[in-house]
């Protein structure tokens, strides 16, 4: 699954520390899901959407190998 | 989600002020027969392998162990110290890095069986106690220090 958290984040001009604070997890969660090491949890991943005011798939998206 | 199994964060620290000076010991002790003398007993004798009476059987010395249980208890509180912040992936992180330091352990251990001969063979077993706890905390830090941002890298 490949995400744009990274692009997400400079549109709202917000830096891995203050996401991760707002939504409550650990800086290395941000960092490990925008380099792709790390599938997050539906919870999650509803949370970051609601976060950027976004549909969950314009912030995640499967990839062809999923 | 509340993982009840978790000692607070600062206990981590704690851990490893307490492995420190226990692990100089158990190398002093294992590998140079250093001995506390403070530490000398008389063993009772209806302990499995002592015999000889039933309360007083032969002395010996408990800095191996005290030394030996202190790492082991250290290791312990610090694998299972929580993180600042805890997380699905750091609970993710935890669970993956159990699994490798159990298979690396038996990988170990499989080629200890074929290559350490005789008395030797007491050093693996000894030291094999340990390398579950310090192949889980190894590779567990590993992890989360390499997924930590660097500040010039936060924007």
């Amino acid at each position: 699954m490949k995400n744009t958290i990274r692009v997400q984040r400079a549109i709202h001009n917000i830096t891995q520390a203050e996401l991760a604070e707002k939504i409550q997890v650990s800086r290395q969660t941000i960092n490990a899901m925008e380099s792709n090491k790390y599938v997050p949890s539906t919870v999650l991943a509803l949370k970051i959407a609601r976060l950027f005011g976004k549909q969950v798939e314009e912030v995640f998206q499967l990839d062809p190998e999923d | 989600m509340k993982n009840k199994l978790l000692l607070p964060h600062r206990y981590k620290f704690l851990g490893l002020i307490i492995i420190v000076p226990a692990l100089a010991a158990g190398i002093a002790v294992l590998f140079f027969d250093w001995e506390w003398s403070l530490l000398a007993i008389n063993l009772p004798g209806w302990l499995p392998g002592v015999g000889e009476g039933l309360f007083s059987g032969p002395s010996n010395n408990l800095t191996d162990e005290l030394s030996l249980s202190t790492v082991l208890l250290g290791m312990l509180i610090m694998c299972f110290s929580a993180e600042k912040q805890e997380d699905e992936f750091i609970r993710h992180t935890r669970l993956e890095s159990l699994q490798w330091a159990v298979l690396i352990n038996y990988i170990i251990l499989f080629a200890a069986i074929w290559l350490v001969y005789n008395n030797e063979f007491w050093y693996v077993m000894i030291l094999g106690m340990l390398t579950i706890p310090a192949i889980f905390l190894v590779r567990f830090h590993w992890v989360l220090n390499r997924n930590t941002p660097k500040s010039e890298e936060e924007v």
